[in-house]
């Protein structure tokens, strides 16, 4: 049987624990920097000019890191139908993703005659926020 | 597709959960093959099979739509 089991398609998945650091580490990103934000503002101004960019980079970068790491963690009973589940999402997230990049700026074009391009980033953390959400929710509704 | 695990398992008496430990998947995976929700790989059919000691095909029936 485990033999038979090799030969079944597979993902390589990170191991269930990444869930907990993905988590944290989105997590710290949201709450941590975003306090850092508001007190650094108050207590010095100037050096919050000077960094400003930098966490805002960082702040991102750690939070698509945490949903990266999140998202491919592997659930505690990981089998065919999670499998199938996890490839629907991010078919689901793929098209998503490629209907905002393609609906938004015509939007922002209508709307407000401007040209407007979407940011990378942007994109990532809307890609994997919707292959979280939508294997969430089949997961539960199986 | 239509199946007899809900029968199968009555005749064991074991509950979706103790099946699907027996088989090494989740509890999830039985309740959607058991409403016909998912149609099983070969592998777990088989596995399927072993536990209850009848064939593939006593297990899972085509139907005409099929």
């Amino acid at each position: 049987m485990e033999n038979l089991q090799k030969h079944q398609p597979q993902l390589r998945l990170l191991p269930n624990y990444f869930k907990k650091i993905g988590m944290g580490l989105f997590l710290f990103a949201m709450i941590v920097l975003k306090l850092v934000f508001i007190y650094l503002k108050e207590l010095n101004p100037v050096w919050f000019e000077n960094c400003h960019d930098f966490l805002r980079i960082v702040g991102f970068d750690i939070s698509i890191i945490g949903l990266l790491l999140f998202a491919f963690a592997k659930d505690e009973i990981e089998d065919e139908l999670t499998l199938l589940i996890r490839l629907q999402s991010i078919a689901y997230a793929f098209i998503f993703v490629i209907l905002f990049v393609v609906i938004k700026p015509l939007y922002a074009f209508i709307d407000s005659n401007q040209i407007s391009e979407v940011d990378g980033k942007l994109i990532i953390i809307l890609m994997l926020v919707v292959y979280i959400s939508t294997f969430i929710l089949r997961k539960k509704k199986m | 597709m239509k199946n007899t695990i809900k029968v199968e398992r009555a005749k064991l008496n074991i509950t979706q959960s103790e099946l699907a430990e027996k088989i090494g998947v989740s509890r999830q995976t039985i309740n959607s093959i058991e409403i016909g929700r998912y149609v099983p790989s070969t592998t777990l059919a088989l596995k399927l099979s072993k536990l209850f000691g009848i064939t593939v095909n006593e297990i899972f029936k085509l139907e005409e739509d099929d």
